[in-house]
């Protein structure tokens, strides 16, 4: 057994993350770990990386007991991890992320660039990854940012590689990339753990599975054993009810959004389409095509170089979020830990961020009614069925899934009439999932317009009207969902041409 | 263990009280010596509440010392020269919001780091204070109607000590109940999350900054009461012990967040230990190091980033 873990407990103030929980992995496995969200993978893989003690339990790498003190430790055991969130140093290069921590090569006392971008490029090479590796990272979209931590990941010749929910908005090819680089892994003796919410990568990728609920391990099963339904049933401990597809449901004629030729300092050129009331239009396309710069460009949070956007008819000007916000325009961004909720401030008080004006009391104006700032968390906390203590803890202390939870609460808490979601169901669980399907789908039948951008292309046809290609920073084709199929869609967004699908 | 790491800074706080009760009996632990510890901490309390909101939204203005300086000198000099003092009294704290809001809107939309621009602007101020005082104390020719606020007393509290519990309850009161304290509390925690929450970032920042300029200057009108004359660097001294002041009190509670009254505990914990070292007869030099060792004690031991 390369990796054992027995009787892992970790206690937070107030939750039981984990509860005697036993782990293990073979060399040259991949051992799938799944869970609903909060259930106890990342703090499971915390405990690996050094970066969480153990209250209790013992850990054994190759039958021997091990102690990981800290991420240093983890490191030179052989650990490597890819982190659900913020695995890279802003204002740092890729190349720089990469070798970070490590002796860069040097000519005299100064970095030889030269020799590191070399190393760069053949570990780029070697993996069969494309990406930019000059651009300071915070420049690059979340995929690419990705790559980088593979990479960097990669780089230091890992015996154990922990991926924690890599595929967050990745589509399919490049899911299906990664699944090489972890096939020629496996090759190498590499151990290998894969957290995932999505079953179907988990039947491609994994030879055994883990899986957690409410801090307890519920079962380890290979594969050979496991059905989709079964692991469903572990998952939830109940059998999901899955929404019915919207097919039949129509939208209105009437224009809620159109953009006109609109043209934008971030380098989209020429963007033109409209969205009907009560459309969902679904965006895709692959990274860094442009969907989130033109998802916070009608924010008002790019300047505009040319052409005009209405809303209802009417020509607006949308120079600020706060701008945008008023014309009721609502986003639910991408980027959680950067846009979307303060890791310092509860749940409560990220919840309503964008509706404090609407929360004072009437006669008191200024000073927050926290008894209805209260009642509203616990509504939202009920819908979306975000797992916390009560409303005062912290995000920062939430699991990924919970987070984005918080995001898409924060957004739906303010009214609007059309919402952006940048992929909302990013680090959600399958029943999470649904249920924020259910919720658009609502909105939509309420008349509300909707963008849901995404890079998981069965998402968009469970729930979209209409689907629109993003290609280069412009817009590439717009197609009615029921008229279209994945294959067409996949083959525009990589320019008409199929060889690569 | 648990109960330290949440409450250290507290229960140090009581242990330092006990402390000196047990090495000067007689004259530590009295309630007249008590009032007179709170009289010695008012004015840094005040003026660090500013602080306290600027520490927040995670600036710093290091021109607080300069204008409260100024403000001081300006009323004094406004009532020699025959104005009311109430209406000297509005000027100077008119005048204090002003350079606040001139601070906010150099840092927020000149795009400069507040650090640097405080640090420029607290240089041109002290030079107008020297400007208008020619280098100067004030001291003749100041009313004694005026001297009640710094040296008077309502039912034996010294109104000082008044000032700074009113100050420190609405402080409290904004920071925990309001819509502007919680837009400072998002702006600190994330800027950008801030602004597209629809929140506007440069305003709440003039904000923070126009209420640290008005504490600063009211500071400086309350010593010149206090004293009864106004020199120019007379408040020279609060930069650096009211931002000690909020840092230590970022230990005091929960969360490692600048607050209030934690920034009061602060205040007072520096304010027993110069008061009992004092009364032991320990040289000051020594008093300063002993508050710097604290501060770094505090936060390590709680762990807070800023
Ligand atoms: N620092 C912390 N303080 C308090 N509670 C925490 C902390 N970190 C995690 N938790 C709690 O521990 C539980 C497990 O969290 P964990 O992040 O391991 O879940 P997860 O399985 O990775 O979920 P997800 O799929 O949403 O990422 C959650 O209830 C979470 O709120
Ligand atoms: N002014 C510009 N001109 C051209 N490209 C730019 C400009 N500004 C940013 N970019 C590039 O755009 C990419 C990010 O675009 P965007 O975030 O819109 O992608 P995306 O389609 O949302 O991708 P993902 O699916 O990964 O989220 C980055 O590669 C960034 O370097
Ligand atoms: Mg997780
Ligand atoms: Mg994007």
């Amino acid at each position: 057994m390369l990796l054992e873990m027995r009787n892992i407990t970790k206690k937070y103030p107030g939750v039981i993350a984990l509860y005697k929980v036993d782990f293990e992995l073979r060399a040259g496995e991949v051992m799938a770990l799944i869970g609903q969200n909060g259930a106890g993978k990342t703090t499971l893989v915390k405990i690996l990386a050094g970066a969480v003690r153990p209250s209790e339990g013992e850990i054994f790498l190759k039958g021997k007991r091990i102690s990981i003190k800290s991420p240093e430790v983890a490191y030179s055991l052989g650990f490597s991890f890819i982190y659900q969130e913020g695995g890279l140093i802003n204002g740092l290069s890729g190349i720089e992320n990469i070798f970070i921590g490590r002796h860069y090569p040097k000519r005299r006392g100064i970095i030889n660039w030269r020799e590191l971008t070399k190393n760069g490029e053949e570990l780029k090479k070697r993996f069969n990854i494309e990406v930019e590796l000059k651009k300071p990272v915070e420049h690059l979209s979340p995929l690419e940012r990705k790559k980088i931590e593979i990479l960097k990941a990669l780089s230091r010749e890992p015996k154990i590689l922990v991926l924690d929910e890599p595929t967050a908005s990745l589509t399919k090819r490049e899911t299906d990339q990664l699944f090489n680089i972890i096939k020629s892994l496996k090759k190498h003796g590499i151990g290998i753990i894969y957290i995932s919410h999505f079953l179907d990568e988990v039947f491609k990728v994994a030879d055994r599975i883990t899986i957690l609920r409410d801090g307890k391990r519920v079962a380890m099963l290979p594969l050979e054993k496991a059905t989709k339904d079964m692991l469903i049933m572990y998952e939830l401990g109940e059998e999901i009810k899955t929404f019915k597809n919207i097919g039949s449901q129509q939208f209105q004629k009437e224009k809620a959004l159109e953009v006109i030729n609109l043209s934008t300092s971030s380098g989209l050129k020429n963007i033109n389409f409209t969205l009907h009331r009560g459309e969902i239009l679904g965006i895709f396309g692959l990274g860094g095509q442009g969907k989130t710069r033109l998802a916070m460009t009608l924010m008002g949070n790019e300047a505009i170089l040319d052409g005009e956007i209405k809303i209802y008819g009417v020509k607006v000007n949308i120079s600020s979020p706060m701008g945008a916000l008023k014309k009721g325009i609502v986003l639910i961004p991408q980027d959680r830990t950067k846009h979307g909720i303060i890791e310092e401030l509860s749940i409560a008080q990220n919840l309503t961020l964008p509706i404090l004006s609407k929360i004072v009391y009437k006669k008191l104006p200024l000073v927050l009614n926290l008894k209805e700032e209260k009642k509203l968390t616990y509504k939202i906390m009920r819908e979306l069925n975000i797992k916390a203590k009560n409303h005062r803890i912290l995000i920062k202390n939430l699991s990924g899934g919970n987070k984005q939870k918080v995001v898409i609460g924060k957004g739906i808490l303010k009214k609007a009439c059309i919402f952006i979601f940048d992929e909302p169901t990013q680090g959600l669980d399958i029943k999470a999932r649904e249920e924020v399907y259910e919720h658009l789908i609502r909105l939509s039948n309420k008349g509300i317009s909707q963008i849901v951008i995404s890079s998981d292309i069965d998402e968009l046809f469970k729930i979209t009207h209409r689907i629109m290609v993003m290609k280069d920073g412009t817009i590439k084709n717009i197609l009615p969902t029921k008229e279209t199929t994945s294959h067409e869609i996949l083959s525009i967004s990589y320019g008409g041409n199929n060889e690569h699908i | 263990m648990n109960i330290f790491k949440k409450y250290g800074t507290l229960i140090a706080l009581v242990f330092i009280y006990i402390g000196f009760s047990l090495f000067a009996p007689k004259t530590f632990p009295t309630s007249r010596n008590l009032i007179n510890i709170l009289l010695q901490i008012s004015l840094l309390t005040i003026i660090s509440q500013g602080a306290t909101l600027i520490v927040i939204i995670k600036d710093f203005d290091l021109s607080i010392a300069a204008i409260s300086s100024l403000g001081g000198v300006l009323a004094a000099g406004l009532m020699v020269n025959g104005v009311n003092i109430y209406i000297a009294i509005l000027i100077t704290l008119i005048i204090g919001v002003i350079m606040g809001i001139v601070n906010g809107l150099i840092v927020s939309k000149l795009n400069i780091s507040s650090f640097i621009a405080t640090l420029a602007t607290s240089t041109i101020i002290g030079g107008i204070t020297f400007w208008y005082t020619q280098g100067s104390t004030i001291f003749s020719g100041i009313p004694d109607s005026f001297l009640i606020f710094g040296q008077g007393k309502i039912w034996g509290i010294p109104i000082p000590t008044i000032f700074m519990f009113l100050i420190l309850i609405i402080t409290w009161f904004v920071l925990s109940y309001t819509e502007l304290g919680r837009k400072f509390y998002a702006i600190g925690g994330g800027p950008e999350v801030a602004r597209l929450s629809g929140i506007n970032v440069d305003k709440t920042r003039v904000i923070a900054f126009a209420i640290s300029g008005l504490f600063a200057a009211f500071t400086g009108i309350l010593l010149a009461s206090r004293l009864g004359s106004a020199h120019p660097t007379a408040g020279g001294g609060y930069l650096l012990k009211s931002y000690a002041a909020v840092f230590l009190g970022m230990t005091v509670f929960g969360e490692g967040k600048a607050n209030a009254f934690g920034t009061f505990v602060g205040a007072l914990i520096m304010g027993i230990l110069a008061n009992g070292l004092t009364i032991l007869d320990v040289p000051y030099y020594f008093q300063d190091m002993l508050t710097g060792v604290i501060i770094i004690i505090a936060l390590v031991a709680k762990g807070v980033k800023i």
